[in-house]
């Protein structure tokens, strides 16, 4: 772990094309401009290496920190505005109604593991939203119903602030090329004072010894920096469902074949691969739309498996894994596989629903014959 | 004794006649097939265009997998996803030749590459059809106008047009299955011989398997059967030569997978079932009318009249309905588009976009068939004296094929044939008339006593030839007997000259056309400078290659479904859409991206898993078919299928335009982008001017194009193939706004406080 200061001049990211290092934790809110050769644009290549960023904000979050979170799929709330709690904020913290109790977090094991979420999470920073629309972003820890997002210093304009849940306070981002973001609109719930502090709320009068800050930064941060949520996909293999397993995989399927299709998934827990136990891992069968989706099932050794008949319809099909779940590093696999038409000798020879027919030609050729022969040799 | 005498010198010359003819057919076929090698000569030994490419792909795949895996070919590199069967949608004939001369060669330990196999079938066979022609026109006029037409048809401009060495298109070979067919069907009527009412049945089988255009056929023999019939040339002749023929013919036409069962079901094959059917009615008609006595024949004649009119009349209801019930009444939209020429430009772009299947223009007739045009209505005269079956079937070929060939320019090929023929009876009458006046002594002498060539012909033809086509000469001779009156001598030599020029006009005009018009292979352009030097252009190669070994091999290529076919054989990868336009949404597909702007294109490209699309842009060298010009075609065809493109979008003040007045969609398009991205200063190293459209010859409208969502790869020397990556999409979702609070967030003043107190932790 190295330490340097965000404006510092001998600030370095990257020496040629080599990446000096592999997390980036930035508690630089209100920083103007990154040090040495370092700027916003540098750290977005950082983590389109596959890299890691772990990103601390608060109310005071410069432009260089917002477009840079922006960049991640996180919009922060306009400068100068804090999440406030007129009713239930936390006592005994300077900041007072800037100080915000919460256990909102999302239940989800993958990114916070056993935190339980009992505990009250102190925050004092900006609010934080991310688009509906991203496929990659989510909001981790929501602020308690009764907090707003608003101005800090002056008084809230009515009907003008986000509230409630719909404030985000932290959010993550799991980018397509598995690099981990962490965006916290807190700089303060990392520090000394929030994670050994007391919570004592004005409304409720919840009190507890201990702030779940040093469990929630700790689950969090083994989430950011790949301790957890690691999936590892490999090994698609298919072959008709008759053939055995492990037979030379074919290049090609006739319609309706029953395909058996397999695939490992192993997930990385405490720095060891071990199978993965999701059950909603779903496969498709896909020709511009997916004609076949079926679940997979798994052996409990990580090999998922399913089988299903093609449709009869011929074209260049794809089997595809996507499984993106919160928290898990996406799945996606690809795999292209004909599916061709019957031969021409492959079609039932004599159908039973054509014998009238043949008994037709049959009787012609024979009348044509009779009545050739009394043609010609009757006088 | 001087008769025996005079018969013996006339078996002599006559022997000699025959020696001389067949070297002349010789010299005939060596021409043919000589004058077809200028692309050879000029260019390299190529594969042509478009369609020979595909057809090139699968005669090696025919070398190299056999017949039955043709049969059964699933092709998963054109119409991703779709896939092709090829086996079921190709017309075979000219795969299979190629494929059987290659074995063939191959069997002798000749050990010659498919690719010239595939570039010398056409002019081979351009020989067989003189050939071909040779025979026919000799069933219907005797051998002396079977050599004009022979010789008429291997220089004819308009077949040169589809087979000079490298076009190795169904045309090649088609146009001498049609012939051949129309060779042995004149034949069955001047024999009434079964066996070759079979050969006929089998070449038919050869044609259908060769060409679409085999509907030509099975549409005109009816024809002409019908007119038999109705012009009182009923005869057991006919009956051989018709009733067979559809009947082997249908049978063998439905064994073809990619005719299958139209050949039952589809309009343009029942004109000839009806006529089977009228053809019988009139000869039981006959054969009653034989055995009865008239009284009662005429008794029979109304009961029989009034039932079946009854009788048709429910037919032909029950037909109608079945008709109707298609959209297009049963005929294909290619067929349509023969019947109605408006059809295609209406309903059916893809057919219309295609610049072979507009209609001729004037000159085009000239310089396709040059004195063939002239000497065709001679010809159609010279076929009514004498009115023959075989001659009133050259009438109707010639009359049907004119009208076919006003409708496309495509059909012009088989026109071409026609005109030929009938231009060979028109000059050989001319000739003979000529040749006879010089003959003939100077003063009047009793006709009878002048060794004409047709009475010679006449003596010695009962020999030879059938006793129809013995006759029809006997014809022939009584005819010129009749009107004959000699020339002067001296109007008969300038006439022949006259003759002599026109036809030596016609070869020095042919082989002009050969060298000149019709034997650029399209994919290797030329062009020669003020001071005569030669520039290539083999851009197009460049581009396929570099594709081929640049890219990954399971990539996916979109680019204009011209290109289709050659991206396949060339560049060996799959491609979208392609020369084989039997999926108009796949193809109008690829046109909506192309007309849409960059990020919606590059959302239907990432659908249809596209990783390179090349477009194929002129404006560099100038070169007119690119695809800005062709580009409102793929407005029309996008917009066939999905109405939010409209053509209006697209054309700018006063039509359609690529400068700063073109229409917003266009200046904003993926092609257009695509087309002129940094053309602003790549168009200084050409011209000099910035952005200066040798094409258009304007300047264009915008030359500030950036990309986001391709990237150029690579660009040919004289950029006419520029390919573009579909990029991936990207790690992070930058582009994604939240919508809602964006606005506020960007809308903030920043002031710059410059509080440098956070640390910078690195884990």
């Amino acid at each position: 772990m190295e330490f340097r200061l965000a404006d510092s001049k001998s600030l370095r990211l990257r020496e040629w094309d080599d990446w000096l290092y592999d997390k980036l934790i930035i508690f630089a809110p209100s920083v103007a401009e990154l040090g040495g050769a370092v700027d916003a644009a540098q750290v977005l290549e950082f983590v389109d290496s596959g890299r890691d960023l772990l990103l601390a904000v608060d109310s005071r979050a410069s432009d260089e920190m917002r477009g840079l979170a922006m960049d991640c799929g996180v919009d922060l709330e306009p400068r100068n505005s804090a999440v406030l709690d007129h009713v239930d904020y936390a006592r005994g913290l300077s900041g007072g109604h800037r100080v915000v109790a919460t256990n909102n977090t999302v239940a989800a094991k993958s990114v916070l593991g056993d935190f339980d979420g009992q505990a009250r999470i102190l925050f004092r920073g900006t609010g934080l939203t991310v688009s509906p629309e991203s496929e990659l972003a989510a909001v981790v820890l929501r602020a308690p119903d009764t907090a707003v997002s608003g101005s800090a210093v002056k008084p809230l304009a009515e009907g003008a602030a986000l509230a409630g849940a719909d404030v985000g306070l932290v959010a993550i981002v799991q980018a397509r090329n598995d690099a981990r973001v962490v965006v916290a609109g807190s700089l303060d719930m990392f520090s000394n004072r929030f994670l050994q502090a007391a919570v004592d709320t004005a409304a409720h009068g919840l009190r507890a010894p201990r702030s779940g800050n040093a469990a929630f930064a700790a689950e969090l941060t083994r989430w950011a920096f790949h301790q957890r949520g690691v999936l590892r996909a490999s090994a698609l293999r298919h072959r008709h469902a008759g053939a055995p397993a492990g037979s030379p995989q074919p290049s090609w399927y006739r319609i309706t074949d029953v395909l058996a299709v397999e695939l490992d998934i192993h997930e990385l827990v405490n720095g060891a691969w071990e199978p993965y136990t999701g059950s909603d891992v779903q496969l498709e069968f896909v020709m511009l739309d997916p004609y076949v989706r079926t679940t997979l099932k798994h052996n409990g050794k990580g090999t998922f498996s399913t089988r299903f008949k093609a449709p009869d319809v011929y074209g260049v099909f794809k089997l595809r894994v996507a499984h993106r779940r919160l928290g898990y590093t996406p799945i996606e696999i690809e795999e292209q596989v004909p599916v061709r038409p019957f031969r021409h000798n492959e079609f039932e020879r004599f159908l039973t629903a054509a014998y009238p027919y043949y008994a037709a030609a049959a009787s012609t050729m024979a009348a044509f014959f009779m009545l050739t022969l009394a043609f010609l040799h009757h006088k | 004794m001087n008769g025996a005498k005079t018969h013996e010198e006339a078996a002599l010359r006559n022997g000699w006649g025959q020696v001389l003819n067949g070297f002349a057919l010789m010299a005939i076929c060596a021409m043919a097939f000589s004058l077809r090698l200028f692309s050879v000569v000029k260019y390299e030994s190529v594969i042509h265009e478009f369609d020979p490419y595909f057809n090139y792909r699968v005669t090696q795949y025919l070398v190299k997998e056999g017949y039955y895996n043709l049969w059964n070919w699933f092709d998963e590199f054109t119409w991703y996803p779709l896939g092709r069967v090829v086996g079921g949608t190709v017309y075979p004939g000219l795969i299979w030749t190629a494929g059987l001369m290659y074995n063939l060669l191959h069997y002798f330990n000749i050990p010659i590459h498919v690719q010239e196999v595939c570039v010398f079938t056409a002019p081979l066979f351009s020989a067989f059809c003189a050939l071909a022609t040779y025979a026919f026109v000799k069933e219907i006029r005797g051998q002396g106008a079977g050599l004009v037409a022979s010789t008429f048809i291997a220089l004819v401009p308009s077949y040169i047009s589809r087979s000079v060495a490298g076009s190795f298109d169904n045309e090649g070979v088609a146009i001498f299955a049609l012939v051949f067919v129309f060779f042995l069907y004149v034949k069955t009527l001047n024999t009434g011989s079964l066996a070759w009412a079979t050969a006929a049945a089998v070449a038919y089988f050869y044609m259908v398997a060769s060409w679409g255009g085999y509907s030509f056929i099975i549409n005109l023999l009816p024809i002409h059967c019908l007119a038999c019939v109705v012009t009182g040339r009923l005869s057991p002749k006919l009956y051989i030569a018709y009733a067979p023929f559809v009947v082997l013919g249908t049978l063998t036409a439905a064994s073809i997978p990619v005719v299958g069962f139209n050949a039952v079901l589809t309009s343009e094959h029942f004109a000839s079932f009806l006529v089977f059917g009228i053809l019988h009615a009139a000869l039981a008609i006959t054969y009653i009318k034989d055995v009865l006595p008239p009284r009662a024949f005429r008794t029979a004649q109304t009961l029989v009249l009034s039932t079946s009119i009854a009788l048709l009349g429910v037919v032909a209801t029950l037909v109608i309905f079945y008709v109707m019930a298609s959209p297009t009444f049963g005929w294909t939209g290619r067929s349509l588009s023969l019947l109605d020429p408006t059809y295609a430009s209406k309903y059916i772009p893809i057919i219309a976009s295609v610049s072979e299947h507009q209609p001729p223009s004037w000159p085009s007739y000239f310089t396709d068939l040059q004195a063939a045009t002239l000497l065709m209505p001679a010809g159609l005269i010279a076929a009514f004296r004498p009115l023959t079956h075989a001659s009133l079937f050259l009438i109707l070929y010639g009359v049907t094929a004119i009208y076919f060939s006003g409708v496309m320019v495509r059909l012009m090929l088989v026109l071409a044939p026609a005109a030929c023929c009938l231009a060979g009876l028109a000059l050989h009458q001319l000739l003979l008339t000529l040749t006879r006046s010089l003959k003939a002594p100077a003063r009047p002498s009793p006709p009878a006593d002048a060794p004409t060539p047709v009475k010679e012909a006449a003596q010695r033809k009962p020999a030879k030839l059938g006793k129809a086509a013995s006759r029809a000469v006997e014809k022939v001779a009584a005819v010129a007997k009749r009107a004959w009156h000699p020339l002067p001598k001296e109007l008969a030599i300038a006439a022949l000259a006259g003759a002599a020029i026109v036809f030596a006009g016609y070869t020095v005009h042919s082989v002009w056309v050969s060298a000149e018009m019709y034997s650029a292979p399209s994919i290797v352009l030329q062009s020669r400078s003020p001071d005569g030097s030669v520039h290539v252009f083999d851009d197009f190669r460049e581009a396929y290659a570099w594709m081929r070994y640049n890219t990954p091999a399971d990539s996916k290529v979109a680019s204009w479904w011209d290109y289709g076919y050659q991206t396949t054989a060339m560049a060996n990868r799959t491609v979208i859409v392609d020369n084989n336009t039997w999926n108009n949404t796949h193809i109008a597909t690829v046109g909506r991206a192309m007309a849409s702007p960059e990020e919606q294109a590059w959302h239907i490209y990432r659908s249809l898993d596209v990783d390179y699309v090349f477009v194929v842009f002129g404006g560099f060298i100038g070169y007119p078919s690119d695809d800005i010009n062709k580009f409102l075609w793929m407005v029309r065809i996008g917009g066939g299928v999905f109405p939010d493109i409209k053509e209006k979008d697209f054309l700018g003040e006063g039509g359609y335009r690529v400068d700063d007045k073109g229409g917003k969609s266009l200046l904003n398009c993926l092609m257009y982008k695509l087309s002129y991205y940094r053309f602003g200063e790549g168009a200084l190293m050409a011209t000099g001017r910035m952005g200066f459209d040798r094409v258009r010859q304007v300047e264009i409208g915008n030359m500030d194009i950036s990309l986001k969502y391709f990237e150029e790869v690579y660009t040919t020397e004289h950029w006419m193939v520029r390919v573009y990556r579909v990029l991936d999409k990207p790690h992070l979702d930058t582009k994604l706004k939240n919508r809602r609070r964006t606005g506020k967030a960007l809308a903030r003043k920043a002031p710059k406080n410059v509080d440098a107190s956070g640390a910078l932790a690195r884990a």
